[in-house]
Formats: structure tokens, sequence, C-alpha cells
């Protein structure tokens, strides 16, 4: 199949699933829910401030954003691991193929598709921490676009992470429970690794030593494996104003996207469309 | 099947993961793994039974920071000791000389890079005292001078670079809490004199003073004598002034002694004593690496005046200070650099062979060294709108019962402050940061703004049930195109 016939085909896949996401209630129904969710956290650090009058933050809208992006981008995750298996599950990917649809276009498709709902949801964000800061007065810090840009990066990474493993299994439950097992591992990591670093030396007993040797060793694994720790990097560069450190952070992500997806397609063609 | 295949093999790595470090020697197996050191346990096995030979008391005051207590060297829970060569170690900490040693067991030395660190060849009983989980050396009981030269190579080079024993000291010229100057060469000496002539003076002073102090007392009691007997009083010209009590001098200085001053470029290196004899000190093979800061800038201690004993730090100028309402605050600024944690915690604490482990991905903020020339700019919209100058203060606690202090100006020229040192030197600043942009900025002697110094200012609005109402935007939003929609739908229907 050509090149033009191929990312037509993507096209048609990404805007027709775009629209019936934009259409429905879901997408909202789960912005609002994780936009009050971060308001809690904002409203943390007004308390905090009101309990202590006077308090020097890095940027308080930064976590709550970083919180939002990041649930977001697990929601669309989510979404791409249950849909292939989804699809192919009730048979309507085998209907699919018979047109002029192949592994590259349909996978292609998904990613294009997800990734236009994040800008969407990244247009909600942005109106939704605007209005948040006008409220507080809490500052965008001057670094917010570029971790703007990182989270595009970060979906990116957590959407084709999500279609990885939707290409792995054939049914829908099976997608869910991976994904949802490996993102809590993924992102409860680096907060239990910081918790155990936290614990002062002299507290530390034995078993708390080789947790935190485990963890340190079992970071370095993370540092590869997890989309998360892609971002990670990118808020650390960021922080540095190192932005050499930045572009390799988000060249690192799009190569982490690159390689998942072309393992997606190479396992979704091996595995075939059939339940 | 492949699903259930591939979660086994998980499973099964996860468990040998766990079980692994938990099934052989504890703690210090790991540790040793990690720092590349040996366990205590080799300590133990290959304890020396020499005679202990009693030494000079080491004049070096970092040495009290590993010295065995006299408790730990009695009783039932007496540790093996071994006789064995270590570097004494008093590395440059960013705001002091720490105190620490490389025993035998340590296979890696790490010194912060272009700043003198102070390395010793020396001889002692070591100690693994397990409660604690360090190495104690009994540099009271014995301490032997290793003599020979350090030779440092870099990585990937034959040619050492090579440290001959220098003699140091230590001066703290404003007392031992007010910074220490490492003086070294035929200065140390110079210095130790001067210390010594300072106190020479001070007890000759002392000796005359209390000379004169007896006589003016004999004066007084023959004057108050007269006074009883004949009932007149002496005139207050007439009454002799008392001599003045000399103060003792704020300086200290260390006795001079003899060690490696290694100063060296970040990097990684091998390091050796080559003997009087020209051969290579036995255990005195190890790595050493020597690293650098990530990066520095200015950091605020800030003491807000509602909780003075509770201060905080900004140590970064992307943290913005909030403010809720009018805020006193005192601030004290550092010149400061972020190391990595591991490497920092294991240059001061090398004899502990667990601190810092797990820790290489972590970063730290030192306050280094305390800016005291400079005047800070208070800035709203750009434009200065107060300049303030470093003051002493002194918190006085409130009268009664009660809990209360109040912060006033120190004035050592005030009757009620004569006698008494200031509580804290800082900078106070008053600010209701409203509408506009509100900044502290630190200015040199020059004028010219310290890069990094920079912290924003602002007010923060404290109502919170639009924090609550702002989330449902995207709800409305989207229960607008679900109506819309389902208009376009009935339309279509009844068109049809």
């Amino acid at each position: 199949m050509s090149y033009s016939y191929r990312t037509n085909a993507s096209k048609v896949i990404a805007f027709r699933e775009l629209f019936s996401t934009l259409y429905g209630l879901g997408l909202y129904v789960v912005l609002t829910a994780v936009f009050l969710i971060s308001s809690y956290t904002v409203h943390g650090s007004v308390f905090q401030l009101e309990q202590n009058g006077l308090l020097a933050l890095p940027s308080p809208l930064t976590s709550p954003f970083f919180l939002t992006v990041g649930l977001v981008a697990i929601y669309l995750g989510l979404c791409s691991a249950i849909s292939i298996s989804r699809e192919r599950d009730q048979g309507t990917l085998e209907v699919l193929f018979y047109g002029p649809v192949d592994s590259f276009s349909y996978i292609l498709g998904k990613y294009g598709q997800q990734m236009l709902t994040f800008f969407v949801v990244l247009v909600f964000s942005v109106i939704n921490f605007w209005l948040v800061s006008l409220v507080t007065n809490f500052g965008f810090s001057g670094n917010f676009f570029s971790l703007m840009v990182l989270s595009i990066f970060l979906a990116s990474c957590m959407v084709s992470f999500g279609i990885f493993l939707s290409t792995l299994t054939k049914r829908t439950n099976i997608s869910l429970i991976l994904f949802i097992a490996l993102m809590i591992l993924l992102v409860i990591f680096p907060f239990a690794r910081q918790s155990v670093l936290s614990i002062p030396g002299k507290s530390l007993t034995t078993v708390m030593i080789y947790i935190r040797i485990v963890l340190d060793n079992l970071n370095i694994l993370m540092q590869w494996i997890s989309p998360v720790a892609y971002f990670e990097r990118g808020l650390v560069a960021v922080g540095l104003h190192d932005t050499v450190q930045y572009i390799i952070s988000i060249a690192a992500s799009t190569i982490y996207t690159a390689v998942i997806l072309g393992i997606s397609m190479k396992v979704f063609e091996n595995k075939g469309v059939k339940r | 099947m492949r699903i259930r295949y591939w979660f086994t093999i998980i499973l099964a790595c996860a468990i040998l993961l766990m079980a692994a470090p938990l099934a052989g020697q504890p703690a210090l197996a790991a540790a040793a793994e990690e720092t590349g050191e040996e366990t205590a346990a080799e300590t133990t096995g290959e304890a020396a039974e020499e005679k202990t030979t009693t030494s000079s008391t080491p004049t070096d005051p970092t040495a009290a920071l590993t010295q065995v207590p006299e408790e730990i060297k009695e009783g039932e829970g007496v540790p093996v000791r071994e006789k064995q060569f270590v570097y004494g170690l008093s590395p440059w900490s960013g705001t002091e000389y720490s105190g620490t040693f490389a025993p035998r067991q340590a296979k890696t030395i790490y010194l912060m890079g272009n700043v003198t660190n102070i390395v010793n060849s020396l001889r002692s009983e070591i100690y693994y005292w397990p409660i604690t989980q360090e190495y104690m050396a009994d540099w009271f009981g014995y301490k032997e001078d290793v003599p020979g030269r350090l030779e440092v190579f870099k990585e990937g080079s034959n040619e050492p670079t090579v440290f001959e024993k220098t003699p140091y000291c230590y001066s703290y010229p404003n007392g031992w809490d007010a910074g220490v100057v490492l003086v070294t060469g035929e200065a140390a000496y110079a210095e130790f004199d001067k210390f010594n002539a300072a106190y020479d003076a001070f007890y000759d002073a002392s000796s005359k003073y209390y000379d004169e102090h007896a006589r003016w007392q004999k004066i007084l009691d023959g004057m108050l004598q007269r006074v009883r007997e004949t009932g007149q009083y002496y005139k207050e010209e007439e009454i002799p002034k008392p001599p003045v009590q000399p103060t003792a001098p704020k300086i200290y200085v260390t006795e001079p002694v003899n060690a490696f001053l290694v100063k060296l470029e970040p990097g990684n290196y091998r390091i050796r004593v080559v003997g009087e004899d020209g051969n290579v000190v036995p255990d005195s093979e190890k790595k050493l690496v020597v690293f650098d800061a990530r990066r520095t800038g200015v950091g605020y201690e800030i003491i807000p005046e509602s909780t003075w004993t509770r201060p905080f730090n900004s140590d970064d100028r992307t943290q913005v200070l909030y403010a809720e309402g009018r805020r006193t605050f005192y601030t004290k600024p550092y010149m400061e650099s972020e190391y990595n944690l591991f490497n920092y915690s294991r240059m001061i604490s090398l004899h502990k062979p667990l601190e810092g482990l797990g820790t290489k991905s972590a970063w730290l903020w030192i306050h280094e060294k305390e800016i005291t020339d400079a005047k800070l700019e208070l800035l709203k919209d750009g434009e200065v709108i107060e300049v303030i100058e470093r003051k002493p203060f002194y918190v006085e606690q409130t009268a009664g019962y009660g809990l209360g202090y109040r912060i006033v100006d120190f004035d050592p020229e005030k009757p009620e402050f004569q006698g008494r040192e200031p509580s804290f030197v800082a900078y106070k600043v008053v600010v209701e940061p409203k509408a506009g942009e509100y900044m502290i900025r630190l200015v040199d002697e020059n004028g010219e703004v310290i890069p990094g110094s920079e912290r924003e200012l602002r007010a923060v609005g404290t109502t919170r049930w639009p924090l609550y109402t702002i989330p449902v935007l995207p709800l409305l939003v989207g229960l607008g195109i679900f109506m819309w929609r389902r208009s376009l739908a009935g339309s279509g229907e009844e068109e049809a």
C-alpha cells in the first residue's frame, strides 16, 4: 500500500475517533474529575500558606499541572490499551482490515487520535490553570511553557505504551488489568523511592537499607522503561535551565514513542486481526 | 499461555531480587557491594593482638568526631580492635573542615574539587561499632604518623601528582563558631605563635588586672573604713575608678601538624602512599573521586517574624515567596552549591559504611558562605522601592507567664543590651504585596545585582470556592455539545 493511502487511512481513523470522543461525555467527566483533584492540591498549598503566613514555593501550579497531564495521559494510555484489544475482541477489527487499512495506518491512526485528544485536553488545562492562577495569584513559573511542551511528549510515550500493551493481548480485560498494574508500579515507584530516600541515615534499619539499594538499582532500569521517567528527565532539565538536556529528553521521548509504535506494529502484524 | 509464562518469569525475578540481599550477610555485605568496601566481619577476623602504644593526644579537632568513646572500650560490648593503616581525612565540606577517616575497608575516598582537603597517612586501632554502624578509631590510645609521600594518579595516567607532608593549622580568628581559616606552611607556626602570644598577653594583662583590682579594693576598703569612722562621705571624683578587666582573645589556633594538602580538579583518581624506603605502604592504594558542584547560586534562610525559631530556606531562584497579607521576615543570604548527595555523604562520613547508600541520584544544596557585604533591594514592578541594610536583631521575651516575644533592633550602645550578643544578623523585610510584581535581590558594593539572588514575592488569594467551581467548566462544555448533538439528531428524525 502506498504511503499516501496509508497516511490518509490514518487521518480518517484518527479524526473519526477524535470526533467520537469529543461528542461523548466521557472525556469531559474525566477532565472535571481530574481538575477537581488538582484543585484539591492547590487548596492544600493555600491552606499551608494560611497556616504559615509566608512560604517559599518553587511553583505551586506546576505539581497540580503535572498531576493533571499525568492523569489524563494515563487515561489516554488506558483508552489506547483497551481500544485495539476491544476491537479485536468484538470482531470489528477483522471487518476494518478488509478495507484499505494495514497495521501501520491503523496503529498510527490510533496514536494520532489519542494525541489530538490530548491537545484538546491541553487547551482545557491551560484555561483551567489560568483561571486558578487568577483566583489564587499563584504564578506560572517561567518554565511553564517548557513543561507544557514536555507534557505532549509524556502523553506520546504513555499512549504508545498503551497501544503496545493493547497489541500484546487479545482480551480487553487483560489489557486493562496489565495497563493499570504497570501504571501503578511506574507511578508509585518514584514516590516510594523518594519516601525511602527521605528517611535520615541514622533511622535506617537494615531492611530499609536493602530496600533503598534495590530501589536505587531498579530506578536505573525504570529510567529506560517508564514513560514517566522520560518526563522526569525533562523536568530536571527545565529546573536546571539546561536546554541541551531538555532537547535530549524530548528526542529520547520521540525515539521511545517511535520504537514502541514500531514494535507494536510488528506485534500487531504477527498476532493478526482475528479474534 | 504466553502471559502466564511471562508472569511467572517476572514473579521469579522479583522474588530473587528481594530475597537475595536478605539471604546473605546483613547490611554490610550490600554496603560493601555499593561502596566497594570489605565487611566488618573481615576486620574482626583479622584483628591484631599487638600491644597498644600510646601516642601524644591529637591536636586535630576533627579527630574527636571519630574517636571511640571510653564506655565502648570497656564491658561486654568490647569490639575487636585492629591496628591498620588509615587515611585521616579532613575534607572541606563547603562550610568547615569535617572529620572522618578511610579504614582499610573503604576502597574509595571522596573529596571536593578545587579546594584544599587534608589527607593524612596514619596508623591507629580501628573498631567497628555495630550499634551505630560505623568504624571508630582510638586516636587518643594509639596514633602513629606514617611518613612518606602521597602519589595521585589521574584515571588513565601513570604520571603521578606528588604531595609531600606540609604543616597546617586551623585558625578561628573570631572564635570557634565564626568560621575557620586553614593556614599552611611556615605561616601555620607563625599563626600558632601569634595565638600563643595573644593568650600570653591576655594572661599577663589578667594577672596585672587582678593585682590592680586588689590594690583598688584595698584603697576602697580604706576609704570605707574612714567613712565609718568620720561619717564624712567622699566626692564621686575622689573615688578611684576600678581597673578594666581584659577580654580574652577570640582567636583560637590548633597546634600545627603535618599532612598532605590535596587540591585537585574534579575527576577519578588512584592514590597511594610511598614510604621513605621507596615502597608502597600496604593498604594505602585506594580510589579517589573528586567531585564538583552541579550548580551554584544564592540561597536565603528566611526567618518569619511570626515563627522565628522555624526558619526555612529558599535555595532556588524559581522559588517564589508567597505571603498572606502584610508580613515581616528576616533573611540571611548565602552563596550556595548543589552537590550529589551520595558523594557528599561519603565524603563527610566515610567511616560510616552505610551512609549515603541509595542516594546516587539525589542532590543537596549546601549554604557555604554568608553574604554580609551586600544590600538587599525590594522592587515593585521593576523599580527599587527600598534598600535594606544588614543589621543585628535581638529576640526579647515578653514579660509575664504567657509565651511571646518581640524582635527588636540590637543597639550595643543602649544599656539594656550591655553584655549581650544579638540573636541574629539579617536583612529585615516588611512587605504587603498587593497589585504589581514584587521582588527582592542582592546588590554588591559596586551596585551590581548578585546573579541568582532574585526572588519574586506574591500575595495569595485565599478564597476557596472558585477552586472547586472552575473544574466544572469542561463538564458544562461537554453537556453543551451533548445537547447540541441530541438536538441535531432530533431535527434529523423530524425531517425524515
